[in-house]
């Protein structure tokens, strides 16, 4: 029965949340930030080396992308180190990744080897992958625990959904969470994944790497809303926003929407950062639509930079102790890169492999003529 | 026991989610009420709502939620409730489902089942009539199924759903309440990639699928040339070498299906016929399909679907050669 009550205002209203922010640019904690989760001086120190390591490891690729060595297009993910780290470091081992394409640290943080990520780079054997997909698409990354992604936006917000249902059904006590960038939330995959999720009450935490661009689309070109974790309302689930370059804010939001993902209760976090590169090698942000002193503002938010002036500040790590992770990263990330250029090439023969669980005659025939 | 195509599929499922605890099914309607076509009938019951999932609406969502569930190691058989909307999850299904073992270079596979009911003869208009076999066979990485009796329907799908390869289960909806037959209670299977002959003959081949096979059979009961009907049952990978062996007797080929003739899959079993066995032939090739128009107008639907006459014109157009 449809019980109406006069008395009632008949308007929806949405309050946006606020976004959780734990250090300040200038280092300087905020004693107020809420939600519980503390971490260790240890696992901020071990979850910055691999901020920096991913973040070099970023700028070689697009400087071996110039060389022709990175054989596909590639996209960096500066500006998002912090939002991986946060993110993967409050999952357990056992637990999902649905990525999107822009996630490097996570991947590092998940035990992808640096010579793993340049074999796939360089399209070489040694690639999970075979040589099959661009640098950012994670194909076949199955023992980091890490599904698959293919470039057409949105769809890994849905099979997460079906992913973690079978994981319940399975009575496995794992979650799943999943990734899509700003754009993404205007796809059909985005909606139908967060309805799914919300109508099961699935264990999967929904993050959104709100970096305001989608290619050369602002955000306010994507959605009517300034704080994207609203939506999270209309599939009847929880959402919040932290700032994606602050690795404390993650890390505690990251946290909450775990531990209540675990219980099945889904949650979408909006997490706001900045692509500080270009979209991809492609692209050209700053004569065609971005204003470089645009992209200069966002710098004083830097992930890494607000990092180590919150580790100077507090007496974390040293000056000296920082110099050094950027050097022992550099070293690290060319040594593997010299390394995954040795690797054979991709087979010919490699090509009618795993469209089937078989080879059909057809395909063996057709492999013949090429 | 006698049964008809519903009951054939309906047995098969039932049987498959009893010998497997990994089988569930989603779809629209496919709970309480058994799905639009009853093909789910009594599952609910059976089974219980963790199993026979009623999902939103939303095609996308069903194709790629049953990706995730079989990525985790489940079996999932997903229904859309007709073929004609398989296009709002056509991302998930060629994108992904088809792609995932390839693009993950054998790291992950999709073992799952997409049934849907396809093609015209029930006069329901523009969209629920479509055969969209044509665009499925173009996806390697799919593999594509079209039953034509209770007894392969029954047997096909119990083997689609223990493949290890994504299978697109094309039912025919005009033959679901077709005569019944005798169906076995027992468990077996009809093998993917096979195709099968219908009906042996000498002077012309048939080559058919799905819910023209009835029609072509009763067109080769009525010729006075001999007539063999091939049934292709799995349309890709195709089993061509039966086809190719078939010809080769005849030197006479006539394809017949009901999706529209242009690029449709006749074209293909004409261009290996071509390519394999050019010199068997002695006519021409005959293609009898829906004409190029939407499929299929509700006034017209009769005039849409190929009829016993005008097989019978295509096995005379090929026995006028020699
Ligand atoms: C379905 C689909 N449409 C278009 C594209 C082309 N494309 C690639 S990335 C991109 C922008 C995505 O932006 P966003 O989701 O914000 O992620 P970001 O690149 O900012 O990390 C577009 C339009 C695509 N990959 N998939
Ligand atoms: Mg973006």
């Amino acid at each position: 029965m449809l019980e109406i009550d006069l008395n009632q205002n008949y308007k929806i209203s949405v309050k946006e949340p606020q976004v959780l922010r734990v250090i300040e640019p200038d280092g300087t904690l905020r004693e107020e930030a809420e939600l519980g989760y503390k971490p260790s001086e240890g696992e901020l120190v071990k979850l910055y080396r691999y901020m920096v390591t991913a973040r070099v490891l970023d700028r070689h690729a697009l400087l071996l992308h110039r060389m022709g060595k990175v054989r596909s297009t590639y996209g960096p993910h500066e500006g998002h180190e912090a939002a991986d780290a946060g993110t993967v470091h409050v999952l357990k081992p056992e637990d999902w990744i649905a990525p999107y394409y822009r996630m490097l640290t996570a991947l590092m943080i998940r035990g992808v080897p640096l010579q793993t990520i340049w074999a796939k780079f360089f399209a070489k054997q040694g690639d999970p992958d075979k040589g099959r997909n661009l640098t950012v698409e994670w194909g076949g990354f199955a023992k980091w625990r890490i599904l698959s992604v293919g470039a057409p936006i949105g769809h890994q917000y849905i099979y997460a959904a079906g992913f973690a249902y079978a994981l319940r059904y399975m009575k496995r006590d794992e979650i799943v969470a999943a990734y899509i960038g700003d754009g993404g939330t205007s796809t059909n995959g985005f909606h139908t994944g967060l309805n799914f999720a919300g109508v099961f009450k699935l264990p999967v935490v929904f993050y959104v790497y709100n970096n305001q661009y989608a290619i050369s689309v602002p955000v306010r070109r994507q959605t009517a809303v300034t704080r994207l974790a609203v939506k999270a309302a209309a599939y009847g689930i929880e959402g919040i926003a932290a700032d994606g370059m602050d690795l404390l804010a993650v890390l505690k939001a990251a946290h909450y929407a775990v531990s209540k993902a675990r219980r099945g209760e889904p949650v979408l976090v909006e997490l706001v950062t900045y692509r500080f590169g270009p979209h991809t090698t492609a692209d050209d942000p700053a004569t065609r639509y971005r204003d470089p002193a645009e992209a200069e503002e966002w710098r004083r938010y830097d992930p890494i930079a607000r990092l180590e002036a919150y580790f100077k500040k507090y007496g974390i790590l040293t000056e000296r102790e920082i110099k050094l992770t950027w050097e022992e990263a550099e070293a690290e990330v060319k040594a593997a890169a010299k390394e995954a250029e040795s690797y054979p090439e991709i087979p010919k023969e490699w090509i009618v492999e795993d469209v089937y669980s078989y080879i059909p005659p057809h395909l063996r025939e057709e492999l013949e003529e090429l | 026991m006698m049964a008809n195509m519903a009951k054939a599929l309906n047995m098969a499922l039932r049987e498959e989610m009893e010998r497997d605890p990994r089988v569930v099914i989603l779809g629209e309607d496919v709970g309480k009420k058994g799905g639009v076509f009853l093909i789910t009938e009594g599952l609910y019951e059976k089974f219980g709502p963790e199993r026979v999932i009623d999902t939103p609406l939303n095609e996308g969502g069903i194709i790629g939620f049953a990706l995730g569930m079989a990525l985790a190691g489940l079996k999932p058989v997903a229904e859309i409730q007709f073929a004609d909307f398989f296009w709002l999850g056509a991302d998930e299904l060629i994108n992904h489902v088809a792609k995932i073992r390839y693009r993950s270079g054998g790291n992950f596979k999709a073992p799952l089942v997409v049934r849907m009911p396809y093609g015209a003869g029930v006069k329901s208009g523009l969209y629920h009539s479509q055969s969209p076999e044509a665009y499925l066979v173009h996806t390697p990485g799919l593999v594509v199924v079209a039953p034509s009796t209770p007894y392969n329907a029954k047997g096909l799908l119990k083997a689609a759903i223990r493949s290890d390869d994504p299978v697109v289960f094309l039912e025919p909806k005009a033959l679901y309440r077709a005569p019944r037959e005798e169906v076995p209670e027992e468990d077996y299977v009809v093998p993917l990639g096979k195709a099968r002959i219908a009906r042996g003959g000498d002077d012309v081949t048939l080559v058919t699928y799905g819910a023209m096979l009835p029609r072509c059979l009763e067109a080769a009961e009525k010729a006075k040339a001999s007539v063999e009907v091939v049934d292709l049952q799995t349309l890709n990978p195709m089993d061509y070498e039966t086809v190719i062996k078939s010809v080769s007797k005849t030197g006479r080929l006539v394809v017949v299906h009901d999706a529209p003739k242009t690029g449709g899959l006749g074209a293909e079993v004409a261009a290996i016929v071509a390519e394999k066995a050019l010199h068997a032939l002695t006519a021409p090739v005959v293609r009898v399909a829906g004409p190029d128009v939407p499929q299929a107008p509700v006034a017209h639907d009769d005039v849409y679907v190929p009829t016993v006459e005008r097989i019978l014109r295509a096995i005379d157009k090929v026995m006028a050669y020699s």
